[in-house]
This record gives C-alpha cells, structure tokens and sequence, in this order.
C-alpha cells in the first residue's frame, strides 16, 4: 500500500445490512474511499452521475430497475464489482464476460481477492465490460420483456412495456416512442423484436417494431405496399414481410 | 344414476345366466312332477320373466335412501333401513305374485287343471320368492358397497397427491434461494455489527425452516402458531430491509384458537413481500385483520405496493396453491377472494370452523 492514490466508491444495494458488510470489509483497504451509499438505481445513477465514483459495488436484484438495467443508462464506466444472492441469468452473465461478482453470503477472503484485480483495473485505468454484460445478459434471459429502463438528461425512468407505441432503428441505437415523450437506447432491434411479445409488437419493417395496440389504421403506399398510421399521426412503412406478419397477428 | 347390472357388461350377462338357468330349473322341475311341459314352460316363463323386471326394478328403491351405505350408522338409522327394506321386499313379492299369477290364468285360464295348481303353490312360490328377494337385496348391497369403497379410496388417493404437491411447492416457497441467501448475508453483515442480533437472526430463520419442515404430518393448527411461524418471516424481512416494512397484526384472541390447515397463510405473505417490497422504493405496509364470526373465521391480509412497478413473473402460483388447499380441506372454492384498489391489494380468506377440533 505505499505508494496508493485513494480512490472513491459508491455502494449500491437495497438491504442496509448488505451494504454494511461492503462497508465493513473495506475497512481492511483505506486507500478505498466511500463517498456513499445507495438503496436504489434512482439514487444510485444520480449519485454516479454527481460524484463520478472509481468504483462501485452493485447489488443485482432491486426493486424498479435492476443493477444490470442501471448499467444499461449509465454513461459513466466506474469498475463495477457485483454482488447477488441468486439470479440464474445474471450469473451466467458474469461467467460469459469473465466479470467478477460476489455471491452473498460471501467471505473478507473472497472479498480481498475481488479487490485485488479492482485494484488491477483502477491501477491500469481498465473499466467493467459492461457492454458485452448487458449484451449477453439480455441474450440468456429468454423471458419477455416487462419494462425498459430509459434515460433523458440525468433522469432514468421505467417504461412498462404496454407504454411503448413503436421503436424505430437508429444506427446503432433505437429510438423508443413511448406515450408521451422518446428515448434513445443502446440496443438492436433484434433483441426487442424476439423479447417483447409478439401477440402486441409486430416488426413491420426493417426500421420499425409497433405496438398493434397504438395502430390507427392502415393505408396503401404505392402498388402493393401500406404505411401503418399511429393514433398520434405518424406514418410507418410496412414492408412485404411486415404485411403478412401484421396480417398474422391481427387476423384480418 | 346408472343401473349397477346394465351398466357394467360382465355383472349383466352373470345376471341373465341366472335367470336363464331359473327358468329351465323352474320348467324342469314344474313337468317333471306337477304339469305337462307346455304349461310348465309357460308358467316358468311368466313367473320369472316379471321376477327378473322386477329385480332390475327393485334396485331404486334401495339405492336412494342415499345414506344407506354411508359409514355414520345409527341405531335409528339400522331401524329405519331394515324396515325400507323389509316392506319393499314385501311390496316386490306381492306384485310379483299377483302380476304373474294374474297373467298366467289369463293365459291358461280354460285349464282348470293348471289354475288348481297355481292357486296351491302360491305359498311355496312366496317362500321362493322370498328367498330370491334377500339374496337379490343383499347382492345390491354388496355391490353398492363395494362401489362406495372404491370412490372412497382414489378421492382419498387424490386428496393425498394434491395434499402432497401443496406441500412441495410451500417447501420450495421456504427454500426460495434469493430468500434464503440474502438473509444469511444479513445475518453474516450483522456477525460483524452485532453478534447477538445475528444470533437471534439464526435462531429466527432456524426456526422458520423447521416449522416448514416439520409440518409434513399435520394438517391442521391453530391459528397462533400459523401467525408465529408468520412473524418469524416477516422479522427476518426487517432485518433485511429495516424501515421499509411496516407490519400490523388485529387479531381478536378468540381467532388465535381457531384451527387452519399448515401453512395455508405463508403465500400470501411471500406475496406481499415479493410485488410489494421488493419492487417498491417507499416503505411498504402489511396489515393483517382477523375477526371470529359464529361458524366463520374472516383473515385478511392487505398491503400497499406501488402501482407504477411493472408486475413481477410467479404472480398466482402462491394464490393457486391457497385455492386448492381450501378446497382440499373444505371442499369449497368461494372462501378466498382478492380487492385490489389504487396501491392496496387484499387478499381476504373464510374458515369454516366446523371442520376444526
């Protein structure tokens, strides 16, 4: 520990008493500096996005948004250290991205070690994949989608799924029309055509996945091709494949 | 309700095999010593042809005093019975007798010879007749019997599985592991900060699992102990969570006595902390109420959760499981019901205490 700059850590997890093991076992590394404590994801993305932590030690299940959702809006890239009592999907996660993370109840040893290849990564400047984490997770997690987790300036917010009219392809973001306002999101098209339901989200073109629920009607284009008109206004284009999937779904 | 003898193939044709070897019994024996074989063919048809219509007959009477094959047996009942049945065996003779003994005359009536005989042998036919009636009575009996016995065993057989997998699934509802592993963290975080409550958190969730465990054989407790086992969870819950959980109990103490089957209540708790704490950041509170009614106990339990979370997946399996208990127990399907109003969801359950010690 000689010649060790400090550096800050934020830590993240709803129970008390979890936190207070991370904080307790810190207390064997003083060049670690907590600069504080979260017991949700709003909390802790404002926190981030204020003080900037080296570090953070994140709880994966929360109530609202999940530690994996959080990551997924947060810009900043401190070196993450997971923890999680049991979460199939998550752990598989962490094996694919070759992320450490601690399983509860978990030892000072097995906390040490996770500290030293922290200390690794501070030390060379390395940061958490947490692309590629997110990435697979989402990918090994074969359950519909409830909700999106979103960003707009430094708020996040949580968009049940049902409030999603249509997404729209944007490079490589898409951009979600929620009820009342539109977000940008890092993620394909791909993913949310084969994890919303498919009985209410019809990819209808190359560029567009709606909602049916939020289709107003349908109008022809040119020779053989429609455009989907939103109840807001908006006209969709509707490719061949679209049509027949659409036609499919609303049995019309 | 179906007819024991025409709906089952093999005791229809050991029925008719009966009444065909009777009749060439009766025939036989009637032209061997009292009637030329013409008339003894005759008389034997007529006599056991409405015999055997009537036998078929004979089993409605004696199957719809429903309770006749139930187990509660009473003295008055035992009277009562033999006298429905010696009367309908009486009834059955007569018309038996009279019927045939009316046709066959018609039949034969310028043979004087033949009428002579019929009206003699009439107390030799009652005493036959007789003799049938018993044992045609006492093979309903038997099979009627027989039958009870056997829809008594697989009911009780399906009573045993259903018994059996609620089981399961309230074991595997104990051994939740995100439950299980963040509640030894706790108690790990509080070895360090406060031995004795980390103590106390191990006796706790000890105690909980082993309530769990040891419940197998009973299935029906009174209430206090349900509510203590209840407590024991949502302790552990607080620890976990601190603040966040505010937890109510309005018991009269007469409901405390009251037996309910094991672990009936432990799902809707789990609910509770499961769509209500884990998904909501402000401080969510479960109230329990329970009031002692004169055959009903009334226990509900409520809380608030937060309306904007998105639901969470396994919503249902804890309710299922409720239903089939209660249907397991009181053959009831009406006595759970569900409120749900702006951030509050009420689970309400009726006990009937008739079934209770």
């Amino acid at each position: 520990m000689k010649e060790q700059s400090n550096f800050s850590a934020l830590i993240i997890d709803d129970e008390p008493p979890a936190r207070a093991v991370v904080t307790s076992f810190l207390s064997q590394h003083p060049y670690i500096k907590i600069i504080g404590e979260c017991g949700n994801g709003f909390e802790a993305l404002k926190a981030i996005q204020e003080q900037k932590p080296d570090l953070i030690f994140l709880d994966v299940q929360m109530p609202k948004v999940s530690g994996l959702e959080l990551l997924e809006v947060m810009d900043e890239n401190p070196v993450v250290v997971f923890s999680t009592a049991y979460d199939q999907y998550a752990l598989k996660a962490f094996e694919m991205s070759a992320v450490d993370y601690l399983l509860k109840p978990y030892s000072q040893s097995r906390f040490n070690q996770a500290m030293e290849k922290v200390l690794n990564q501070l030390h060379k400047g390395e940061k958490t994949d947490t692309k590629k984490l997110v990435q697979t997770h989402s990918q090994e997690n074969q359950s519909t989608l409830e909700r999106v987790v979103v960003k707009t300036g430094n708020k996040m917010h949580v968009i049940p799924v049902g409030k999603i009219r249509f997404i729209e392809a944007n490079e490589d973001y898409v951009m979600i029309y929620a009820e009342s306002s539109r977000h940008l999101k890092a993620q394909t098209m791909r993913f949310y055509e084969t994890h919303l339901n498919n009985e209410q989200f019809v990819r209808i073109h190359r560029s567009y996945i709606v909602n049916v629920n939020f289709v107003e009607r349908m109008e022809p284009y040119d020779k053989d091709t429609y455009v989907a008109v939103m109840n807001e206004g908006q006209r969709l284009k509707i490719s061949r494949t679209g049509y027949r999937k659409l036609k499919e779904t609303l049995n019309f | 309700m179906l007819h024991p003898i025409l709906a089952q193939k093999r005791l229809f044709y050991g029925f008719m095999a009966g009444w065909i070897t009777l009749f060439m019994g009766h025939t036989l024996f009637l032209s061997y010593q009292y009637l030329p074989f013409a008339e003894a063919l005759v008389d034997a048809f007529i006599y056991n042809g409405v015999f055997m219509i009537l036998s078929v007959a004979l089993y409605f009477p004696l199957a719809y005093p429903e309770d006749c094959t139930s187990s509660a047996f009473n003295k008055k009942s035992f009277l009562y019975h033999a006298f429905h049945h010696i009367t309908t065996g009486m009834v059955t003779l007569a018309i038996w007798l009279g019927a045939s003994f009316f046709l066959a005359s018609q039949l034969l009536s310028q043979n004087t010879e033949y009428l002579n005989f019929a009206r003699s042998s009439l107390p030799m036919r009652a005493a036959f007749g007789g003799i049938l009636i018993v044992l045609l009575i006492s093979m309903y009996h038997f099979t009627s019997f027989y039958k009870h016995i056997e829809e008594k065993n697989t009911r009780e057989e399906q009573l045993k599985k259903m018994l059996k997998e609620a089981e399961l699934k309230a074991l595997k509802a104990q051994l939740n592991p995100h439950f299980l592993f963040n509640s030894l963290n706790s108690i790990s975080s509080l070895t360090i900060s406060d031995p004795e409550a980390a103590r106390e958190m191990l006796t706790l969730l000890s105690d909980f699992l082993r309530y769990a465990l040891k419940r197998k054989e009973e299935t029906l407790l009174p209430l206090r102990e349900e509510i203590k086992n209840i407590q024991r969870y949502l302790e552990i819950e607080r620890v976990r969570f601190g603040d966040r959980l505010n937890c109510e109990f309005n018991m009269h103490p007469d409901c405390l006595n009251v037996h309910v089957p094991a672990m009936l209540l432990q799902p809707l708790y789990e609910n509770a902390i499961k769509h209500g704490l884990y998904e909501s950041i402000d401080p969510v509170s479960i109230k329990t109420n329970c009031r002692s009614g004169n055959h009903i106990l009334e226990i509900s339990v409520s809380n608030t959760f937060d309306p904007e979370s998105t639901p969470v997946k396994g919503e249902g399996v804890g309710l299922e499981n409720i239903r089939s208990k209660l249907l397991l127990f009181y053959n009831r399907t009406d006595l759970l019901s569900i409120h749900r109003e702006n951030n509050n969801f009420e689970v309400k359950i009726i006990i009937p205490k008739s079934r209770t010690k």
